[in-house]
């Protein structure tokens, strides 16, 4: 098929689909038009021949006789020049074409070729594309959840704006990075669930992650995880459980306390019988054998002994029963102080109790603040617990604050606080202490006071230990008179 | 001699109480049972009460309300294993002498003890000299009487005269004859008894004193 006849060229332009208009080089006249021209355009090629760029174009500004020429004179000019160019059909309909505009020098004389093609659907098909990418971008842009896609190794091969916002850096510097760096722990997160997430030396926040690999047209494949922020369920959900645990711990506590009152009266009365037993067989004995004398004394200072430890934990239960109330400080520290002491004397620890000669009136729920009194003094005694016996010591102290509140501190000599939590995330429930079943710990300490509009905080000793201070707001002093003694 | 009761339901407690009351020579006799108590009580015998609040049946407080009820003299001393402020304010309001809570020392037991062993005499005198007293007032006739009122009111014999429309010398005989009848050294020393033990006519307001519930 190496020597095609003209006929057969003739042939083949007449089967094209392109449409092709020819024009004179000079003037722009038409010259020839293809039959698919033809066929679009409603034109024969005679009626086209006289037609100027108004006749066949849409009546627009872009299509004027003007710009048509320039067109075709760049052809000229340039040997090509493309353009989009809207043609107008005998009928009257336009179609949006493709047209490419080549000059050539034929034999008799140079032309100039447009071949053209209906674009309309394609330029259609483009611009649902843009609108739809342009609406994409703006969801994903206010997109709540994080959205990465990672590779086998956990490099980020594709992160939403969303998720960069998120972590707290930009796209880029999340591109290409490894995502195991974002992740607290280390672990990438391979199936669903509460993961702590956040840039390499911030803030780590809870995250709700879900996962699914990913295959899209082999030009996007991997892991995708779509991730949202929960932390403020998380510290909710924490809190509530720490409710939770104080309510169960308060429910305990009147449980223990019923059935200590009901111990403390039912053992009253066989204590109160044994001593009058005693003091009947003294009063009998008179001046008698010394000895016996001696060993009866000895049974009534026992005696004594059991009935100030019932004193004590009846006069505990007893405020167990009341609510929020005024009171003094320095009376819920003196109500704590057997129990405290008792601890202490386990422990072989030396505590000194400093309270001040000042009447320290406050507004509390005065069991729940003898808690945390005695969380406080049992954190410290046990502390000192571990240290040489003639170091164990303990300091409880009250005082009026200059700005007005009461004041305890418990001071103690220990190792002093940990580094890490530091001091003022002690209280925060990351750091339970050892959680021995009689103290409530620091957390539920923290919420008691914070709770009665107080503070707490921790500090170092010097030279060495920890000291934990509890403020609450001091009462009015009128209220103090008339109700401190009803 | 003045008894001391003892009423707790804890036999034993009971016992150790008398146990010690009997080392310093107090007589003492235990119940554990309020009615049984209430059955063998002597109002004519001075005594006092060590009286327990929390009793099966019939508590503490019902026992004193009873006793207030009828009129009885006798001092109570409450015990309690549980005793607050409210109870024993309310025990000390309804006329106990003293509220200890158990266990108890001993020694303040018989302090409180002895006391109240002193008020029950006091008492137990004073109710005896009213009765004698309401006793010689019994025999005098009705106009006496309203002599007598008058006389206590400081009313002078002419007045009184007056009031009765009776003359001076009939007052004068009702005065003889007042002081004959109950047996008074003087009419000065029985209008003295009158105003000091109170009731001196039935149906007299100061009647009322002995029934504080009411």
């Amino acid at each position: 098929m190496n020597d095609l006849e003209p006929a057969d060229f003739r042939a083949l332009t007449q089967a094209l689909k392109y449409c092709v208009l020819l024009h004179d080089a000079r003037t722009y006249d038409i010259l020839w038009a293809n039959q698919a021209a033809c066929d679009l355009l409603e034109w024969t090629v005679d009626e086209l021949k006289p037609l100027k760029a108004p006749d066949m174009s849409k009546n627009a500004r872009q299509y004027s006789r003007e710009l048509g020429h320039r067109w075709l004179g760049q052809a000229v000019e340039d040997g090509v020049s493309a353009t989009e160019w809207c043609y107008r059909s005998k009928s009257g309909e336009e179609f949006l074409t493709e047209a490419i505009a080549i000059r050539v020098d034929l034999p008799s004389r140079p032309v100039v070729m447009v071949q053209f093609r209906d674009i309309a659907e394609e330029k259609a098909v483009r611009h649902d594309l843009f609108r739809t990418e342009g609406r994409l971008r703006i969801f994903l842009g206010n997109l709540a959840e994080g959205i990465v896609v990672l590779d086998d190794d956990g490099g980020v091969v594709f992160a939403s704006e969303s998720a960069a916002k998120l972590l707290g850096v930009d796209v880029p510097a999340l591109h290409g990075t490894d995502f195991a760096d974002y992740c607290c722990g280390g672990a990438v997160p391979e199936r669903e669930g509460r993961y702590r997430l956040g840039a390499p030396g911030g803030e780590p926040r809870w995250y709700a992650v879900t996962c699914q690999h990913i295959d899209i047209e082999s030009d996007l494949r991997g892991r995708l995880l779509l991730f949202y922020d929960i932390t403020d369920r998380v510290r909710a959900e924490e809190e509530h459980r720490r409710d939770t645990q104080h309510l169960n711990h308060l429910a305990r506590n009147n449980a223990m306390g019923d059935m200590a009152m009901a111990i403390a009266h039912e053992v009253s009365q066989p204590l109160a019988a044994a001593y009058n037993f005693v003091e009947g067989t003294r009063a009998r004995l008179g001046t008698g054998d010394e000895s016996v004398a001696w060993g009866l004394g000895n049974a009534v200072r026992q005696i004594e002994r059991a009935r100030r430890i019932l004193g004590s934990l009846r006069q505990y239960v007893g405020r167990l029963e009341q609510s929020e109330q005024l009171t003094d400080l320095n009376t819920i520290v003196e109500d704590c102080a057997y129990f405290i002491d008792v601890r202490a004397h386990q422990h072989a620890v030396d505590v000194e109790f400093d309270l001040s000669a000042a009447p320290l009136p406050v507004r509390c729920e005065n069991v729940l603040i003898g808690q945390v009194v005695m969380n406080l003094a049992f954190n410290a005694i046990d502390e000192m617990a571990r240290w040489p016996q003639g170091e164990r010591k303990v300091e409880l102290t009250t005082r009026r604050t200059a700005d007005g509140n009461a004041e305890l501190a418990v001071r103690d000599h220990g190792r002093g606080l940990p580094d890490d939590p530091p001091g003022d995330r002690i209280f925060d429930g990351v750091f339970t202490s050892k959680e021995n079943g009689s103290g409530i710990g620091l957390a539920l300490s923290h919420r008691i006071i914070t709770r009665h509009g107080g503070r707490i905080h921790a500090a170092g000793n010097q030279p060495r230990g920890a000291v934990f201070r509890f403020a609450l707001p001091l009462a009015p002093v009128q209220a103090t008179s008339t109700e401190e003694h009803a | 001699m003045c008894l001391v009761y003892i009423l707790d339901d804890d036999e034993e407690l009971c016992t150790s109480l008398a146990w010690l009351l009997e080392s310093v020579g107090i007589r003492a006799r235990c119940f554990s049972d309020a009615r049984a108590f209430l059955r063998s009580y002597d109002r004519d015998r001075p005594a006092c009460l060590v009286l327990d609040v929390r009793m099966p049946e019939i508590s503490g407080f019902g026992v004193q309300e009873m006793l207030n009820e009828a009129g009885a003299a006798l001092p109570v001393v409450f015990v309690s294993a549980h005793g607050d402020i409210r109870m024993s304010v309310r025990a000390l309001q309804n006329g106990a002498v003293d509220f200890l809570e158990k266990p108890y020392d001993p020694q303040h037991m018989l302090d409180v003890v002895q006391a109240a062993q002193r008020t029950a005499r006091e008492r137990f005198d004073e109710l005896a000299q009213r009765r004698d007293l309401l006793r010689r007032l019994d025999s005098l006739t009705s106009r006496e009487r309203e002599v007598l009122d008058l006389v206590v009111d400081s009313v002078p014999s002419k007045q009184i005269a007056g009031r009765l429309g009776i003359s001076t010398k009939t007052v004068d005989v009702h005065r003889t004859r007042i002081r004959e009848k109950t047996g008074a050294q003087s009419l000065a020393t029985l209008v003295r008894d009158v105003l000091r033990l109170g009731p001196s006519a039935p149906g007299h307001p100061t009647r009322a004193k002995a029934r504080p519930h009411e």
